[in-house]
């Protein structure tokens, strides 16, 4: 009984060390992802590219834009594009601001080219408001391609045409484009944003490209050939808060391709504060909650003519989808095996945080030199993206000899022992962490409004990192999702703060 | 015939002119990432050489 007890016991042992270590999974992922854009070289597009300049229909969904619309529309009938072979359709969702008056003088300004359109019962959200675009530009046969934006996205003037080539290869149904972080003078959040848009995009996305299959196409920067439209049913899916992931998902389900084509840069406004960037994410979380759900026949079931099923496809997705889960589940597993005495502990401890910070240098270093404008904008902001804490943990784990003796100075000094190994309070924080740190990061965002929010919420941000304001959204997505509660679409507020690299090669801002 | 599709000529060499560019960025890509790696393997000699 006693060696049955014993091995019960230590089967149980190693299933949590098991826990412990499957949480670095996320981070094995992504150093694979950021391995495969070394590749992008060898596997790409470009050969299949050819000059190639059609028809195409700009569609912009708009609800109370009139502080960003105008320059947008400006920027993109400055593009380099064939004259008479470029429209703009502003689909005006009953805005009530002067969003009806500034198109118009567009279109006034740009006869023929320029076509504003009205909803007047607006607010059902962005599918629907495209929608309504997309049966009056698919009316008539001369939109070939259809370029979906957003109202406050600003165009660099060759990115169209950088996207156009590759539709020349029939095969490709959707081309999306590089979206930059664009507010100036901007703040410590959108230099996070800025910094997360080059590894999920300029990074991921390349790397998707190598695998053939991409996760989603940008909601402002998505170009699809008409023949695609079509055959997605000339509407855009309503039923879910992630209209752009199942745009892209049935597009390749059709055996279409999609290309990333990281050299079309465009330029947007995201959040500026964590109550706002809490909002959208919680948007596109809960999109994807949904999106696993609807297409869950299809992960990790390899097949002709897609590869969403893929191997390495499933697991990019399921360690985003599951990032908040795994962190959880290891500082639990890590605190039962510090107080069941589990001699191992240590090690699995070490084995995680070493993975974590071999990560952290490939990844960071090489970001910052895939996008070296932005790295150099942005630096400050990726070397504290897994927060001062976790920067503290990498470096104890790698190097613990140079904290035990200030450890144990700290422990004298408070009372609690004069112990050689790192003392129990310490282990017990730093085994708690990953978990605290999603706690934390819903209080940097509680305490936003309050009077010391906008002191206080970017110290806790620095302290836990951008990544655990991400995994929070994305647990509290599982939870509304899990409740049914109400999805209503968020629109983010955009005070046309943009700026664009003039051809001098400084920035001017786009639209005040 | 695509009434979209640009003859070949001047256009087509700065079109391929550009596609060059490109590539020669993704080449560059594949050289950053093994520097990456390489400052990762020359932290990892480090530690085990001097704070073991």
């Amino acid at each position: 009984v006693t060696s049955a007890a014993h091995d019960a016991r230590l089967t149980g042992d190693w299933l949590l060390i098991i826990l412990v270590i499957v949480a670095a999974l996320p981070e094995l992922a992504a150093s694979w992802q950021f391995l495969l854009v070394g590749g992008h070289f060898r596997r790409h597009h470009y050969l299949d590219c050819q000059p190639y300049f059609p028809r195409a229909a700009v569609l912009i969904p708009a609800w109370n834009e009139a502080a960003v619309i105008g320059t947008s529309i400006d920027r993109l009938m400055a593009l380099t594009y064939p004259d008479g072979a470029l429209r703009v359709y502003v689909v005006d969702d009953a805005s009530t601001d002067a969003t009806p008056e500034v198109v118009t003088e567009r279109g006034a300004q740009y006869p023929g080219r320029v076509f504003h359109l009205r909803r007047e019962q607006g607010g059902q959200g962005k599918a629907h408001t495209l929608n309504h675009g997309l049966e009056v530009i698919l009316a008539d046969d001369w939109m070939q391609v259809l370029l979906i934006t957003d109202a406050d996205v600003i165009f660099e003037p060759d990115a169209l045409r950088t996207m156009t080539r590759h539709l020349a290869d029939d095969r490709v149904g959707a081309v999306t484009a590089y979206i930059k972080e664009g507010s100036r003078p901007g703040n410590y959040l959108t230099r996070f944003i800025g910094y997360e848009y080059v590894t999920a995009q300029a990074a991921g996305r390349r790397g998707q490209n190598v695998l053939g299959t991409i996760a989603c196409l940008a909601g402002g920067a998505q170009l699809h050939t008409r023949a695609n439209l079509v055959a997605l049913g000339s509407r855009i899916d309503t039923s879910s808060l992630a209209e752009d992931t199942i745009t892209t998902f049935e597009t390749q389900l059709a055996g279409r391709r999609v290309v990333f084509e990281p050299h079309a840069t465009v330029w947007a406004e995201e959040p500026g504060s964590i109550r706002a960037l809490w909002k959208q994410r919680l948007r596109w979380a809960r999109g994807n909650v949904q999106v696993t759900a609807r297409y869950r026949h299809l992960w990790f079931r390899p097949a002709r003519g897609h590869g969403l099923g893929g191997i390495s496809f499933g697991v990019f997705w399921f360690c985003l989808f599951l990032q908040p889960v795994f962190m959880i589940t290891s500082s639990a597993a890590l605190l039962t095996l510090y107080f069941t005495g589990f001699g191992r502990v240590w090690l699995a401890f070490h084995v995680l945080w070493i993975i974590n910070a071999a990560t952290y240098v490939f990844i960071t270093s090489f970001a910052l030199m895939i996008d070296p404008a932005t790295g150099r904008r942005c630096w400050r902001q990726a070397i504290f993206f897994p927060g001062a804490v976790n920067l503290v943990i990498i470096i104890y784990s790698c190097f613990p000899r140079l904290f035990i003796d200030g450890v144990h100075r700290v422990d004298r000094a408070l009372g609690l022992g004069t112990g050689h190994g790192a003392p129990g309070w310490l282990i017990v924080s730093i085994y708690a962490w990953l978990t605290v740190s999603l706690a934390v990061a819903y209080l940097a965002k509680a305490v936003e409004p309050s009077r010391f929010g906008r002191l206080l919420s970017p110290v806790l941000i620095y302290l836990v990192g951008y990544g655990s304001v991400l995994c929070a959204c994305t647990f509290a997505s599982y939870v509304l999702e899990l409740r049914g509660a109400e999805a209503r679409w968020d629109k983010t507020e955009k005070t046309g703060k943009v700026a664009v690299p003039t051809d001098r090669g400084d920035l001017s801002v786009g639209a005040k | 015939v695509n009434p979209g599709r640009h003859a070949r000529g001047r256009g087509a060499s700065e079109f391929d002119r550009e596609i060059r560019i490109a590539l020669r960025y993704e080449r560059g890509l594949a050289v950053k990432a093994l520097a990456a790696l390489a400052l990762v393997a020359l932290i990892a000699v480090l530690r085990t050489l001097y704070f073991r």
